[in-house]
């Protein structure tokens, strides 16, 4: 203890000794009796964390956890520097993955000491001396650039997290513990350093290989700034830019031998992993691994993928290839979900200050949903409208676009939620999509009363929302499959229900491609659409078929565990509106079922084979592309994959004799193989 | 702490609880044997000597240095074990000691 701590001990210094006190009370108390101030109880205390216990405590250093103090300003070579900014990066990442700055950013201590690097203040260490390999500029202007470089890395990317789009503790750590991301300096200034630093570099005499290596980092953080100051990208060219110049710069970053310092190495003391248990936390956090280089290069690659597609949606001019783009990325089991801030930032760009995609306006949204959903134009349906008598609907077709303008919006950005998220959503919008669906059906009881015979488009736009609703029920019950909620007695009901759904949906587009499109890309796309629920439905009648015999529960457990996993169609708001189709009634169930398995032309391996036949025409040489833009590649291998599944299951039983003696533990529900349906395996013998 | 429910109520208290008793809602800076300090206001202990202090800030000095926060860490409700005390203190207010032999104190009596 030096003079220094001795003037600052903290508290003051009117503070007297009464431990004597304390352990002469202590002899005097008796057994079990308690000192407490009033209004204190033996319960209050139980919520006190308590010291020296390592779980309770998060200020807690074991004794073979300590460390001399961490000295800022000792030269380091260039390859510690190196080390020390691939190490950045790797922060940065680990926070992006969903970790606190605590575990990750703030591992790395120059982050707290960016005062005493300041070349500034660098006069302060004239005990430092001069060493032309470990120059002290490498720490003051270099490594303090980089450092400055990762905290406003970390403030800009923050600043999009906390519009609220993604959800704090769940898909990434707001907790900044009280210590700055440098929020009050110009961004454009860190840039500047970044520069600076290389300027500095370039004419500093080191090895030209160290140059390199160093110059390369300062450049990827100055474009990963230069990225997150853009936020909603506004220029294609830009964004295409900046990537460009990130990846070639990862390239050759992955193309380095990989450097480790030795243990000796004074660059290992920059790094306290349980730098926690110095910052504001109460709990104590677990210490965290941070990815090594090759998978912080590859999180970096998908960080800069995910901006590329945010670029490719922004050029898009349909709705639906956002939503054929999202889903796509949600259905396919190898693709990691995004990072948080590039789900944020996608969602960002689909609404922000009342523009959506960027570019377009409420009315605008509203056309796309008609042309898109219908293939109608809304004009038209607006003029056909007026001539029945539109003014008395005015407000009536108001609500309805309110309420389209904002289903449609969130529509598309629970596909940027994380997968639970998404399904809770999904829940609640199947309702608010009735309730439109209820709306429109009113205003048509108006427009076309006293004649039942009309024809056109009017009859037929309450479908729209309809069949928006039908894409929630459907990704509600397959987001089950996916997220592994069904026990074996939900999967038949689940598949059986999913059936009806299909079967309402497919009806819906019988009738909308019964009118003649005025997009013929949209009407592709629908045509694409009705062959793909074609395919899901006979997958999911034979897959009903051949689960239903191992339903173990009584009826009575069985109605309780649908009321309970369908309760989003069961809500009592429902019952003053139109009758929800398909209605989930469980009674039709076993009949239905029943029915089927005593009909001898139904084959589960047949249903499979037309699935696969159907999906197979999709992808085929004159396949549709719809509107799956520049996804068509992605939408192509997943109908694929769900091809090929098809053919593996098309060695099930081909009628009801075999589908009783069909051995159930043949089927595998893995949701990295198919997020929805099961493969079939070969048990030996 | 001990788990043992509340003894019947004493008759007359021996006069170094009495001492005890009138540092209850004082300041007080308790030294733990792994350098670290925390200051907080003391709202009891047990026979066992279990200090719990309210409003505690965490502060490191000697061994550690105090490199990341300079003004403590803000550490709420805590229990420290007498195993792990070192030393406690308790502030002098206005040039009272915890020495006088006043459990009812003006400074407590307000809290009352």
């Amino acid at each position: 203890m030096d003079l220094h701590d001795v003037l600052e001990f903290p508290g003051g210094d009117d503070f007297e000794d009464v431990t004597d006190v304390f352990t002469a009370a202590a002899r005097d108390m008796r057994s079990g009796e308690l000192v407490m101030s009033d209004g204190y109880t033996l319960l209050d205390t139980m919520s006190a964390f308590e010291i020296g216990e390592p779980r309770m405590d998060s200020g807690m250093v074991p004794e073979e956890d300590r460390r001399p103090p961490f000295a800022p300003i000792v030269p380091l070579l260039p390859q510690e520097i190196c080390w020390l900014l691939d190490r950045s990066f790797s922060c940065e990442m680990a926070w992006h993955a969903g970790n606190t700055l605590s575990q990750s950013v703030y591992t790395l201590l120059y982050v707290h000491h960016l005062a005493d690097i300041s070349p500034e203040f660098v006069a302060r260490y004239v005990r430092v001396m001069r060493d032309a390999e470990r120059p002290i500029e490498l720490i003051t202007v270099v490594l303090r650039a980089g450092i400055m470089g990762l905290l406003k890395s970390c403030d800009l990317a923050r600043r999009e997290l906390c519009k609220n789009k993604v959800v704090d503790c769940e898909d990434w750590q707001s907790e900044k513990a009280e210590i700055s991301l440098l929020e009050g300096i110009n961004v454009d200034y860190i840039i500047r350093l970044q520069d600076d630093a290389c300027y500095w570099l370039r004419n500093s005499g080191l090895e030209q290989g160290a140059i390199d290596a160093l110059c390369d980092r300062l450049l990827l953080r100055k474009t990963i700034l230069q990225l997150l100051r853009l936020s909603v990208p506004s220029s294609a060219e830009e964004l295409s830019a900046f990537l460009l110049h990130a990846r070639l710069l990862l390239g050759h970053m992955k193309s380095e031998s990989l450097y480790t310092p030795p243990e000796t190495s004074l660059v290992n003391s920059a790094v306290d992993p349980y730098v926690t248990r110095f910052l504001h936390n109460f709990l104590p956090v677990r210490k965290l691994v941070l990815p090594g280089s090759d998978e912080t290069w590859q999180a970096m690659e998908r960080w800069l993928d995910g901006w590329e597609e945010l670029g490719s949606l922004l050029g898009c001019s349909y709705v639906l290839s956002w939503e054929i783009a999202g889903s796509l990325r949600v259905w396919t089991p190898s693709r990691a979900t995004p990072i948080a801030f590039v789900r944020s930032l996608t969602q960002s760009a689909i609404l922000e200050n009342n523009v959506f995609l960027r570019r377009f306006s409420f009315q605008w949204l509203v056309r796309r949903f008609y042309l898109e959903t219908l293939g109608q134009s809304y004009d038209v349906i607006l003029e056909n409208l007026e001539e029945k008598g539109l003014i008395s609907t005015a407000q009536s077709l108001k609500t309805v676009e309110r309420l389209i303008v904002k289903l449609m919006h969130n529509q598309l950005r629970s596909l940027w939620y994380n997968p639970p998220r998404r399904r809770r959503y999904l829940a609640k919008a199947a309702f608010e999509w009735h309730v439109l669906h209820d709306e429109m059906i009113g205003i048509l009881s108006e427009t076309t009363a006293g004649n039942p015979t009309e024809t056109g488009i009017i009859p037929h736009i309450e479908l729209a929302p309809l069949m928006w609703r039908l894409v929630c029920a459907r990704e509600i019950i397959l987001s089950g499959f996916q997220q592994e909620l069904y026990s074996q007695d939900e999967r038949p009901i689940a598949y059986w229900y999913l059936a009806h759904v299909l079967d309402v949906h497919l009806q819906c587009l019988d009738n909308v491609l019964s009118l003649e499109a005025v997009d013929p890309t949209v009407h592709q796309e629908m045509v694409f659409q009705h062959g793909f629920l074609t395919a899901l439905q006979a997958i999911s009648i034979a897959l009903c078929v051949i689960t239903f015999k191992d339903l173990t529960l009584p009826w009575r457990r069985m109605s309780l565990n649908f009321i309970k996993r369908y309760k989003w169609t069961f809500k009592s708001e429902y019952d003053d509106l139109v009758p929800v189709v398909p209605p989930p009634d469980l009674f039709q169930f076993a009949p239905q079922v029943t029915k089927i398995l005593q009909d001898d032309e139904v084959s589960p391996s047949d249903l499979f084979m037309f699935a696969r036949e159907i999906l197979l025409g999709l992808v085929g040489p004159e396949g549709l592309g719809g509107l799956s833009d520049r996804w068509q590649p992605d939408r192509r291998h997943f109908i694929l994959q769900l091809a090929n599944l098809c053919e593996r299951l098309e060695d099930g039983p081909r009628n009801a004799a075999e589908i009783l003696q069909f051995d159930p533990k043949r089927f595998r529900w893995d949701s990295t193989v198919h997020p929805w349906f099961p493969d079939v395996i070969s048990l030996g013998t | 702490m001990s788990a043992v429910g509340p003894p019947d109520p004493p008759t007359s208290q021996p006069e170094s609880v009495q001492r005890l008793k009138s540092l209850l809602r004082k300041s007080v800076r308790v030294s733990i044997n792994d350098g670290r300090i925390f200051v907080g206001t003391f709202a009891g202990t047990d026979k066992q000597l279990n200090i719990l202090l309210v409003n505690a800030d965490e502060y490191r000095i000697g061994g550690e240095r105090l490199y990341v926060n300079s003004e403590g860490r803000f550490v709420g409700q805590i229990m420290v074990p007498w195993r792990l005390i070192m030393s406690v203190e308790a502030q002098l207010v206005g040039g009272y000691t915890a020495r006088e032999d006043d459990a009812d104190s003006d400074d407590e009596n307000m809290y009352s």
